[in-house]
Order: structure tokens, then sequence, then C-alpha cells
């Protein structure tokens, strides 16, 4: 994977921008719908971008302009998550849409993420 | 014709819903399996039954819609519906619109209730997360075992050598001190033979006085040395299992930070301004000069930590007291530049220091962390604050005072 910044990219309706790339934090914009169409590929971009960040940094997911997450969308949350302990990284969620905050609290993962 | 009554007969007994509805959302149809996934009766079909009160999410329904009228032939997504009692469901929907002529267009549609097998996903998913969870604690248990470890053999080899060193140290001092009185006694007898008799024609008479006065700054940097060697013996005394670490009392940890801001006052008053939160907590039932100790040393790292800043700036030194779950937690919070990764778990080991030959010794971390874990059964760990300084805290188990 090549590391562009501020250059949106789109997998069937959700666009991924890299916002910020430094030593100690990682931000990217999420827009639109996260779904079983695309969520493998939110998932392997976001895994490398992990893979490519300094241990000990935050990773940032700005969720302002999601407007949906389906349950493929949750299990690749937990999937980065888990991914971002073993690198000792910290990761938020910021601005989420009281929509996808309703289906996370449902299905019980609220707790497991940091909202900011 | 045979394949249309087939068909009309494998929607009836299918295992998958299927429904009929206008665009505002009258059930027209629903075959058996969706009326009983939805908990609906044939009274309430009759009734004019709205899809609408099913969706979980009000919204989704009108974001759906709109979907729809895209105009691709088939939209599959998610549904997320509540049935009638109160039972949630995720299913997966396939559905098209029909348009008609008479302009009522009609939504044709099937639905899967994938409830079970996300429910079994997202469980994986969750154990996963736990697993991790307990990966990090179990890591951390190691990393902190591995580090008490260490700082037991050090702790024997430290009391060891201080020991071995301090017999000929305490001989050398007082020898020292000797030649001080004796260079004294020299001094003056050689000050009453120059006032009495002419020497200064004796060749070398310069160069013994020269030699009398240099011994005497000789001397006062031989003291300085050997005062820098006692400290540093004194502090390997301390890993010492024994000693008085056992004479533990109440002990007021608030008052005690008080005292050593005074006492330190001199480390920090040109360096940084100090904010004290002290909370409402109770005492301590620990050993108060070690405890001293700890603060000192903290206190001393954070002004040493703002004063290498370069550029120079005054700092602040902002200390905390507060009580959880039944321990007294102590927090200093440094303007100072913060420890990096890669020396964050180097700075508890003894002798692990960045500062210049003779500035630090590096035991005063090694000290505290033998001070509040091995001797108090507490823990200190150290984080960098938001705006980049170090933050070292320690907690002391509360609860046993008085014991
Ligand atoms: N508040 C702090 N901010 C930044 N770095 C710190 C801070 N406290 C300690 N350190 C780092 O940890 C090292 C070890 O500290 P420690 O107190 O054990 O030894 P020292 O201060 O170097 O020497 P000594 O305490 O014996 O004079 C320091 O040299 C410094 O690099
Ligand atoms: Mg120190």
């Amino acid at each position: 994977m090549e590391l562009v910044l501020h250059e949106e990219i789109e997998y069937n309706g959700l666009f991924l921008n890299i916002e910020e790339f430094t030593d100690i934090k990682v931000l990217v914009h999420l827009k639109g719908r996260l779904e079983t169409a695309n969520s493998i590929h939110f998932l392997k971009f976001i895994i490398d971008l992990v893979d490519f960040s300094s241990v000990g940094c935050e990773l940032i997911l700005n969720m302002k302009e999601l407007y949906y997450v389906s349950s493929t969308g949750i299990g690749a949350f937990t999937t980065i998550l888990v991914n971002c302990k073993k690198k000792n990284m910290n990761l938020f969620m910021k601005d989420m849409q009281p929509k996808v905050k309703d289906i996370l609290e449902l299905l019980g993962f609220i707790s497991f993420f940091k909202l900011i | 014709m045979g394949i249309n009554i087939n068909f009309k007969r494998f929607v009836e007994k299918s295992n998958s819903m299927f429904y009929v509805t206008s665009l505002k959302g009258e059930i027209l149809y629903i075959n058996d399996f969706g009326k009983s996934l939805l908990g609906i009766t044939p009274d309430d079909i009759n009734s004019g039954i709205n899809v609408q009160s099913f969706y979980l999410f009000s919204e989704d329904r009108a974001d759906f819609i709109q979907d729809l009228q895209k105009g691709e032939i088939i939209q599959e997504h998610e549904i997320r519906l509540i049935n009638s009692y109160g039972k949630k469901i995720i299913g997966h929907e396939q559905s098209y619109i029909v348009p008609r002529s008479s302009g009522v267009d009609l939504v044709y549609g099937s639905v899967n209730d994938i409830s079970d097998f996300i429910e079994l996903n997202l469980n994986t998913a969750r154990l996963n997360l736990e697993l991790a969870d307990i990966n990090q604690k179990l890591q951390d248990a190691y990393t902190s075992m591995a580090q008490q470890e260490k700082m037991a053999t050090i702790g024997e080899l430290a009391a060891g050598v201080a020991h071995e060193i301090n017999n000929p140290l305490g001989f050398i001092i007082s020898n020292t001190n000797s030649v001080g009185r004796y260079i004294k006694i020299l001094t003056e007898i050689f000050t009453k033979i120059k006032k009495t008799y002419n020497i200064n024609a004796v060749e070398g008479i310069d160069q013994l006085e020269f030699i009398l006065t240099d011994l005497g700054e000789v001397l006062k940097e031989n003291k300085d040395g050997l005062r820098r060697i006692a400290t540093i013996t004194d502090s390997l005394k301390r890993f010492s299992r024994m000693g008085d670490e056992n004479n533990k009392s109440n002990f007021d940890l608030n008052q005690a930070i008080k005292d050593t801001l005074t006492i330190a006052k001199t480390q920090y008053k040109y360096i940084a301004d100090i904010e004290l939160n002290l909370g409402d907590i109770p005492p301590v039932f620990c050993n108060g000069d070690s405890i001293n100790q700890v603060l000192l040393n903290l206190i001393v790292n954070a002004a040493h930590a703002i004063d290498s800043l370069d550029p120079k700036e005054r700092g602040l030194i902002s200390i905390q007291t507060s009580v959880k779950d039944a321990d007294v937690v102590f927090q200093v919070t440094d303007s100072g530049s913060g420890i990096s990764d890669s020396i964050k778990n180097k700075i508890f080991d003894p002798f692990f220091t960045t500062k210049e030959v003779g500035k630090g010794t590096g035991l005063g971390l090694s000290l505290c962390y033998d001070i509040i874990v091995q001797k108090h059964g507490g823990k200190i760990w150290v984080e960098n604050s938001s705006q980049g300084g170090a933050i070292f805290s320690f907690t002391l188990p509360g609860g046993n005072y008085g014991k």
C-alpha cells in the first residue's frame, strides 16, 4: 500500500481519506456507508495503515460523515481494535453519528471503543 | 402455468420472509414465515399494518426507499427490525421496486433472518477483543515480574557492594579529615617560622608555600568526591531487604509533600511553579522516611526535566493526591519534554540515567520502584501528558493503616 495523504479513496459508497499521518497521530476520515459491500476493503485499508504506523501512536477515525454501519462493519472495527492493541496503539472514534452509536450499543460493542 | 403455481407454493412455504408493500409501507402480502418472524396476525394485515412499525431505527425505512428509487433493480442490504414481541432481528434483505402505470409503485422483497449468524460472529469478535485485553494484561504482569526479579537480584548485589565500599570509605574519610587537620597545623607552624626566621633564602621555599595552599584545595575536592560516593552507597544500602523498612506507621502524605517541597525549594524555585491539588486522603501506613525519599526523587526529576528544555522556559510542576478503590494515589506532572518510548522501560533500572556523568546516578527511580513496589506493595508508573511532559504516579495500598 502506498500512503497518500489528503486523497479520497472510494470503496462502494465508502470514502476514506488519510488527513494526518505522524509518529504520534493518524487521522482517517470516513464518509458514506460501511456495509457488506465494502467492509473487507475498509478493513484491509486500515490494517495496512496500522502496519505503517508507529508503535504507541493514536489512530483516530473521524466518523462525522459515516451514516450507516452494518454488522460486518462492526466486525471490521473490532478486528482493527485488536490489531491496534497488538501495537499498543490507541483507537479513538470521533464524532460518531447517533444512529451508528445506537447499533454499536444494541450489539453490545460500545464499551470497547473510545468515543471522542 | 405450473411454474407459477409451484413458485407461489415455494414463496408460501419458504424459510425466508417474502413480502409486497406499497411505497408508503402498507403490507399487501407477506408469507407465513414473515408473519411469524414479525409476529403479526391476519387481523393485523386486514387492518392495514405498516412495515414502518417494525423498523428498529425509524429513519432506516426512508433511507432504504431512497436507495430503491435510485433505480437499480435489486438492492441488497442489512435490515434491522423489531417484531411485535420486542425481539430484535437483523436480516439480509433483497428488494426491488415494481413501477405500475397506476402510479402506485410496489416494493417486492425477501428477508433472511441472519440474527443468529451475526450474533455468533460478533460473539467471536467480542471474544477476540477480550483475548487481546487479557494478553495485554499478561504482558504487563510479565514485564512487572521481570522487573521485580531484576530489582531483587540487583538489590542484593547493591547492598553487598555498598557494604564492601563503606568500610574503606569510612577510614578514607576519617583519614582525610586528619590530613586536613595536619595541613592546618603545618600551615600555622610554617607561618610562625617565616615570621621568626629569615628563611627566604632557602631554596624551594616559594614552592613550599604554594604546596601548602594548594593542598587545602585538593583536599576540598577530595572531600567533595567522598561525599558523593557516600551518597551513592547510602542509596545503594537502601536496596537491602533489611534496614528500618519495617518501621511503618500512619503517615500524612499531603503534609509530607509540603515538607518535601520546602526542603527541595532550591531545586525548583528558579525553574518552575508548583501547583498543588491535594485531595482528602486517609493516612497511609508506610515507612515515612522512604516515602519522603520517593517524593524528593520525583520532584527533583521533574525540576531537572524542565530545566533541560531547550530553549529554557519557566515550567509547571503539578502535584495531585486522591483516593481510588481504597488506594491512595500520588501524581506529579511536569512540563518537561516527557519520556520517549525508547527509554520508557529502562528508567526504573538502577544506574540508568541520561544525565551527564556526576550529575545523576540513575538510582533515583530504581529506589522509588523498590520502595513503592517491593517495600509497600504499591504500584509506580509513568505516562506522557497530552502537553508532552511526564506524569509519574504511584499508589500505596490504603485501608491497612493502624495495623
Ligand atoms: N520527570 C521526568 N521527565 C523526563 N525524564 C525523566 C523524568 N524523570 C526521570 N527521567 C529520566 O529517567 C532517568 C532516570 O531517572 P533517575 O531518577 O532514576 O536517575 P537520574 O535522575 O538520572 O539520577 P539521580 O536521580 O540519581 O540523580 C533520568 O536520567 C531521565 O532520563
Ligand atoms: Mg533522579
